[in-house]
């Protein structure tokens, strides 16, 4: 068993506490590499490293076509091939729409004439604060771009497995989130309890079952009245629950200022220790379950 | 008809809820729910569906297994790392349908297939007719899906009538944001006083200015923090953006949302400031 | 001339405008030697993605000489700038017949490049 694991969090949406767990826990950790791959709209730094423009960053870069006019005969095969609309033929000239390019290679391949060479565009950038603390990276898609994976690809190679790793996903379902989760030791998903939460936390989790994450449930803005929509849906379905964050005003005011409240509030930033140890054993566990 | 989208750029602002209770005191009104990713407006408007169609968003690639000669040249050329190594087999959640692996393998043993990425639906709720679409997990959120929500959402206001089409937008600031404004006779900007709220607002506006749509502010949860929550109102104004109304933080709205109820039914204060948005797009929209 | 306007369905000049360009049913073809109308079909609008650029390559390969619509998205902006298409903004016309009036009235303002760096 490793000693230390990597873990990755998880909401259906955005807004419910993803943030809020990330970096309360990763202030609570020693050793600890945090990692913000919510790169379409990235708020960690807000609360580790609000300078964070000024640190050091590496571009992440993507292929486009070029096109030679010289050599190219207006064949239109490159435009036909293309899935995309990233190249239309206009006057015999053949015009490339980069941010709909999806840096597949195709129309290269195709075209007949060996017009097609391709050239670098930046798509993101990765952003990096080592801490005395914290090993803080931010993955940050450019705007106008829209492919999030290859930037959370790039950012998880910075990923070092001597230290503990968090993950902070892009909410929801779809590629940036499962790209930003796949080869974590576990999940840990943020719900809150409303219908609302428990109808994306439904979402999430039969997302998690059909790629097989071993995951477990925390509950931000937990209520006395409300938790057993989340906790009787959990139970059903032998999901554990491993922490309530409550309903708090304080916690709520200390988030809007960008403040992280483990040291405001007695006792959490114990609970947020144990909370690591917890998720350690539920994933030391599930690694025993596989290799039975 | 006036069209109005409801957006926020960051998640968890109180977009949707705020429409639900917006609809509610509306007239006349179509709602689109163009939040397909995740989509949860009609937990509130519980809306009864009378007809569902397909959405085939994408294209995979699919393989032949008689015709594959396992040369592995589409796992070669593959970029995107979604043909597996040892077997050649399509990684469906990783294939972007691009066409490379058809377009090199000697035997033609790949083709690209439309498939189903979701379903749009027509319902009915007690406030309007509803258009709602879903996303199937792992399937990536295009603006078409989107855009068949909007135009649909069109076509029934115009078929009946409607004076109001109520669009509940994607969060964010990419393409399916895009797809919901377009076309839209005004912007809702529902925010929170945050700094993380306010910095994906910033980056929102810039999307509402370049449709030249008007704009308004509403401001959720104003008490939690007046200081930030002024300096959005000053900016919003710079930007000539109305403030609409601010929204207390509220137990009344977390409980009424916990029993699936809308705040204005519960709370006249809040009922009052809702109005009073409505009062406010009558005027700017000067619909009669 | 031959001038596009977006249209709802393959009708004649008492046809609605369609609200986009990118994902619009049908083009009307208006030639203005002779104001006859044929509608085209546009197979652009179908796509997943990147149907402005597709209604575009359409409107070029009809060899159109001005297209017209509510608002255009800067990648077929460009495109049709670079086919040398006259590309023009509607207002508050409602019908086929009301935009290609007003285009032959010299109404229809030039339209500016949309939002930039969004796509």
């Amino acid at each position: 068993m490793k000693q230390e694991i990597s873990l990755s969090i998880l909401s259906g949406k955005g807004g419910t506490g993803k943030t809020t767990l990330a970096v309360n826990l990763a202030l609570a950790l020693d050793n600890v590499q945090l990692l913000d791959a919510d790169v379409e709209e990235p708020n960690d730094y807000i609360f580790i490293s609000p300078e964070i423009e000024k640190k050091e960053k590496e571009s992440v870069m993507r292929l486009i076509p070029e096109i030679d006019e010289d050599k190219c005969t207006a064949c239109r095969k490159c435009v036909d091939f293309c899935e995309y609309n990233a190249l239309a033929m206009m006057l015999d000239n053949v015009l490339v729409f980069e941010e709909v390019c999806h840096s597949c290679g195709g129309c290269k391949i195709v075209c007949p004439e060996n017009a097609i060479t391709e050239k670098e565009r930046e798509l993101g950038k990765l952003y990096h604060d080592n801490q005395a603390k914290i090993d803080f990276w931010q993955g940050e898609l450019n705007t106008g771009e829209e492919k999030a994976v290859p930037v959370i690809e790039k950012l998880k190679t910075k990923i070092d497995h001597s230290r503990k790793v968090i993950i902070d996903s892009p909410p929801g379902t779809t590629c940036p989130t499962i790209e930003a989760i796949t080869d974590t030791d576990f999940t840990v998903v943020v719900t809150e309890p409303s219908s609302f939460g428990l109808h994306d936390l439904k979402m999430v989790v039969e997302m998690l079952n059909e790629i097989r994450q071993p995951f477990a449930v925390v509950i931000n803005r937990a209520e006395a009245d409300s938790d057993y929509l989340i906790e009787d849906y959990c139970q059903e379905n032998e999901i554990n629950i491993l922490l309530k964050i409550p309903f708090s005003r304080k916690i709520a005011e200390l988030y809007s200022n960008g403040k992280p409240f483990l040291d405001e509030l007695e006792g959490w930033r114990a609970k947020f220790k144990e909370l690591y140890r917890e998720i350690r054993e539920e994933a030391a566990k599930d690694e025993r379950n596989n290799s039975n | 008809m006036k069209e109005i989208t409801v957006i926020s750029g960051k998640g968890g602002t109180g977009k949707t809820t705020f429409t639900a209770n917006l609809a509610s005191l509306m007239d006349n009104l179509v709602i689109g729910d163009c939040d397909v990713d995740a989509p949860n407006l009609h937990l509130l408007l519980n809306p009864v569906n009378i007809s569902e169609e397909i959405h085939k968003g994408a294209k995979l690639a699919v393989k032949n297994q008689d015709l594959c000669i396992d040369c592995g040249k589409c796992y070669d050329y593959c970029r995107f790392n979604a043909i597996t190594a040892a077997d050649y087999q399509v990684k469906n959640l990783k294939c972007e349908g691009c066409g490379v692996c058809v377009e090199v393998c000697p035997t033609d043993a790949l083709k690209l297939e439309a498939i189903e990425t979701g379903s749009l639906y027509q319902a009915e709720s007690k406030f309007g007719e509803m258009i709602h679409a879903r996303l199937i997990p792992g399937a990536d959120t295009s603006g078409k899906l989107v855009s068949e929500v909007k135009k649909k959402a069109s076509a029934v206001a115009k078929q009946k009538n409607k004076d109001w089409i109520l669009i509940d937008g994607s969060p964010g600031i990419g393409c399916p944001v895009i797809a919901s404004l377009t076309g839209s006779d005004m912007a809702i900007l529902v925010t929170e006083p945050t700094l993380s709220g306010f910095s994906d607002l910033k980056r929102v506006i810039e999307v509402v200015k370049h449709f030249k749509i008007p704009a308004g502010l509403v401001i959720n949860k104003f008490d939690l923090n007046e200081k930030i929550g002024d300096r959005i109102e000053r900016y919003c104004k710079e930007e000539d953006i109305e403030l609409l109304t601010k929204i207390p933080y509220s137990r009344v709205i977390v409980e009424s949302l916990q029993k699936g109820e809308l705040f204005v039914d519960n709370d006249q204060d809040l009922r009052a400031r809702m109005t009073s948005v409505i009062a406010k797009l009558n005027t700017k929209l000067e619909v009669e | 001339m031959r001038i596009i306007i977006p249209a709802v369905e393959a009708g004649d000049f008492e046809t609605e405008i369609h609200e986009n360009f990118g994902r619009a049913d049908y083009f009307a073809v208006v030639d203005s030697e002779n104001d006859e109308i044929e509608f085209i079909e546009n197979n652009a609008a179908a796509q997943s993605s990147g149907a402005g650029v597709g209604a575009a390559q359409v409107c070029a390969d009809q060899k159109a000489d001005v297209v017209t619509a509510y608002h255009f998205g800067p990648k077929a902006y460009k495109a049709l700038t670079a086919a040398g298409i006259e590309v023009l903004d509607l207002t508050d016309q409602k019908l086929i017949k009301d935009a290609y009036h007003d285009y032959q009235a010299g109404k229809l303002a030039e339209a500016e490049a949309g939002p930039g760096g969004h796509h």
